[in-house]
């Protein structure tokens, strides 16, 4: 869950276009692990958790295709140690939730702000993927 | 389950009508005096009937008809009883073609006679069960015939090609009764050639000789009785239409819907497959959507089949719960496969992206009507989170009966991802073949320069991703054919798929798995059993008593019939190129077949009286 945190700071705290793009590329990386543990776990959840994972893969390789994302390939340890503590599937889906509203809501921004046509698109696409995983975490509202 | 017509409904019709045929023309149990009107009404109604039976043996026989006479003896003793058979009918065909063409009511009749109708109805039916396998092939560009449907092999297996020799030859002898009631053998003989009642005598020889030519290869090679019941069951090829789980659906209900996503899975797998690398649904999106969908579906599987086991053992049913533990732990391996599958779509993408295929957007219904009956919630979806509620044992299967369905439901899905594994590895392989498989450049080492953001995959990652579809593709066989064993121990209706899936393969597995789709295994002696093939007859002029070395060459004895088979249907097509001749274009004969056959359609009561219901494993597909 560290990584989670980390990832979640790192993206409110980009200021330009390039880090932000940056951090919510890592944001996305940063899931598969939390849900790969999920998985494993093969839970109750495990359906939605399998399938945000393909929408976290969806999500990265959008803002892969972003012009203005830094090309440097990300530095081994960035986001967390890679030893998070066991959680619950109602921790990781809360902590899903909450990383993967704040990335809608930068991409949704960058979408409309960008300045070329490339990174708006980008940001678009991943917001989706992003708003996806929100929902199949329980973000939606229930029927 | 479907409503879809089978091959059974117009073989009971054609039989149901033969019978009262028979009836009809000897109304009191005896011989009448019969008059010129009769007879030119049995001649027209059962050249019509032996004309629809040609048919069918031309499709079995064409290709080798013309070698036969000098390599008679070369064929299996099936293939020569068929080829006998054709002759014989064709012979009663050239003795009745003096007579008013079939298709055109004497003029003597005035007013429609029983017994012309009643075989009239009966040919019609034979050719609505003829229409109804063509339904499951298809001409390609090149006029060669292609399967169509997972059927197709059925239909052209060794079993179910004797099993439809065996109704032909049911046939000839119901029609032969009714000559033999309008002129007995033993009646009067003139010896004028063209006396009408001597035709009918002769041409009611003829029929025996078809039917006999046949049972005497059954004696010789005995068919198992399953497939008659999977000829009977082979229901006309028709998509179900795209259905998603209402919030009110019945146990019942889930189960159907399941199986009916099952069988679109299967055909729009079975569709993308021959597109190749050049499919616009090859894109990371499809694929990662199918594989994790086909994760969520294993992993219902394996909860039902679990759940499935704990209400056996309340039933103290331990050998059935036994069974269902152990294909609750296949579907938990095949879960995990397909996990990996997913996993490695998270390392590689496509050229094209923002495309869904119609294969993943039908996996995930398939998810979500197994999701239905796994989970207590009725409203349950995907994007209800974690900590779902599983159902309780007595709420999934109250009834044994219960049992059967969501057995049934389960066994589909598993099917369907077999067909998948193997359909999607097969694009995957064809993408990688042409650079369509790809990485973001930011996840290679940082020596490794690009000025794209997306470069052409390594080979460590498509090997790595096509590991882990052979790896699903295995482990979701493993999983479908552990099913199907309990399948066949509580009689689930399902247990269809595993006797096609026997029928289509070569050697020991068909007559194994058919015998114990039986409930029984042959007891007689080997000797008793059947006539060795030719490959099998050497071993034993060898003095070869070793029972494995018989077996294989019983196999392979097995193989050759179907070899023979499949290229004989093959050239057959080839032959047909340009004329699909016999099938029925009307809009009537559509109808019939696409539908079960109604009560209330005139012309499906003309054809079918009184049918019986068939028992449900009578309308899935293998």
């Amino acid at each position: 869950m560290e990584r989670i945190a980390v990832a979640r700071t790192r993206l409110v705290q980009a200021s330009d276009l390039p880090a932000m793009l940056d951090a919510a590329y890592r944001a996305f990386e940063a899931m598969l692990p939390v849900i790969h543990a999920q998985e494993d776990r093969a839970g109750g959840g495990f359906a939605a958790f399998v399938m945000a994972a393909a929408s976290a893969a969806n999500g990265r390789d959008a803002i892969a295709s972003a012009p203005s994302l830094p090309r440097a390939a990300p530095a081994a340890g960035a986001v967390g140690d890679g030893r998070d503590r066991p959680v619950t599937e109602a921790e990781a889906a809360a902590a899903l939730i909450d990383l993967s509203q704040v990335l809608a809501s930068r991409l949704a921004d960058i979408s409309q702000e960008a300045a070329t046509a490339g990174d708006r698109v980008a940001g678009w696409n991943a917001a989706r993927y992003a708003t996806e995983i929100w929902s199949l975490m329980g973000g939606a509202p229930k029927p | 389950v479907t409503g879809r017509a089978t091959f059974w409904d117009f073989a009971l019709a054609a039989r149901t009508h033969l019978d009262q045929a028979a009836v009809a023309c000897s109304p009191s149990g005896k011989p009448s005096v019969a008059t010129t009107s009769q007879t030119d009404e049995l001649t027209f109604g059962m050249s019509a009937v032996i004309q629809a039976m040609t048919r069918y043996l031309d499709d079995i026989n064409a290709a080798f008809t013309a070698g036969a006479e000098r390599n008679w003896t070369r064929f299996p003793a099936w293939i020569r009883a068929a080829l006998e058979a054709e002759r014989a009918l064709r012979h009663a065909a050239g003795l009745l073609s003096a007579g008013p063409p079939a298709g055109t009511r004497p003029r003597r009749l005035q007013e429609a006679s029983e017994v012309s109708d009643h075989l009239t109805a009966a040919a019609a039916a034979m050719r609505n069960g003829r229409d109804l396998l063509h339904t499951h092939f298809t001409t390609g560009l090149d006029g060669r015939r292609k399967d169509h449907s997972d059927w197709a092999p059925v239909i052209t297996s060794v079993p179910v090609t004797r099993a439809l020799l065996l109704e032909i030859g049911q046939w000839a002898r119901q029609l032969g009764a009714s000559g033999t009631a309008h002129a007995p053998l033993s009646g009067p003989v003139q010896s004028r050639a063209d006396d009408p009642q001597h035709t009918l005598r002769t041409v009611s020889v003829w029929l025996r000789v078809a039917d006999a030519h046949i049972q005497t290869a059954n004696r010789s090679i005995p068919e198992r009785e399953t497939s008659t019941g999977l000829l009977h069951a082979i229901p006309v090829h028709q998509i179900p239409p795209r259905k998603l789980p209402r919030t009110t659906e019945t146990l019942l209900g889930l189960c159907q819907g399941a199986v009916g996503s099952a069988g679109r899975v299967r055909y729009t797998a079975r569709a993308i497959a021959p597109h190749g690398s050049w499919s616009p649904g090859l894109t990371v999106d499809s694929l990662r959507q199918s594989a994790a969908s086909a994760a969520a579906v294993s992993h219902h599987c394996a909860i039902l089949l679990d759940t499935l086991a704990r209400q056996a053992a309340r039933h103290s049913d331990t050998p059935v719960s036994t069974r269902l533990v152990m294909s609750a732990m296949a579907a938990g391996q095949a879960r995990q496969a397909w996990l990996q599958a997913a996993r490695a779509w998270e390392r590689a993408t496509t050229s094209t992206r923002g495309v869904v295929s119609p294969t993943a957007v039908e996996t995930a219904d398939l998810a979500l009507w197994t999701g239905r009956l796994t989970y207590a919630d009725p409203q349950w979806t995907l994007a209800l989170g974690p900590a779902q509620q599983e159902r309780a044992p007595e709420d999934l299967a109250p009834a044994p009966a219960d049992l059967q369905q969501v057995l049934s439901a389960v066994h589909h899905a598993s099917a369907a991802l077999n067909q998948l594994a193997a359909a999607d590895r097969e694009q995957i392989a064809a993408a990688a073949r042409t650079g369509r498989l790809l990485v973001p450049t930011r996840s290679l080492p940082e020596s490794y320069d690009s000025p794209y953001p997306f470069t052409r995959a390594p080979d460590d990652r498509v090997t790595q991703i096509l590991v882990a579809y052979h790896d699903a593709a295995s482990a979701s066989s493993s999983a479908t054919a552990s099913i199907a064993d309990v399948a066949i121990a509580v009689q689930a209706p399902s247990r269809i798929l595993a006797a096609a899936q026997a029928a289509t393969q070569h050697g020991n597995s068909t007559g194994l798995a058919t015998a114990r789709l039986q409930g029984t295994q042959d007891t007689r002696p080997a000797a008793q059993r059947k006539t060795p093939g030719p490959v099998e007859r050497t071993l034993q002029d060898l003095g070869v008593t070793n029972p494995d070395a018989h077996r294989q060459a019983a196999a392979i004895d097995l193989a050759a019939e179907q070899l023979i088979l499949d290229h004989a249907h093959r050239e057959n097509m080839q032959r047909q190129r340009h004329s699909r001749h016999g099938l029925n274009k009307s809009t009537d004969n559509a109808q019939l077949i696409s539908h079960r056959p109604a009560a209330d359609n005139p012309l499906t009561a003309a054809i079918q009286p009184r049918l019986p219901q068939r028992e449900s494993e009578a309308e899935i597909e293998p």
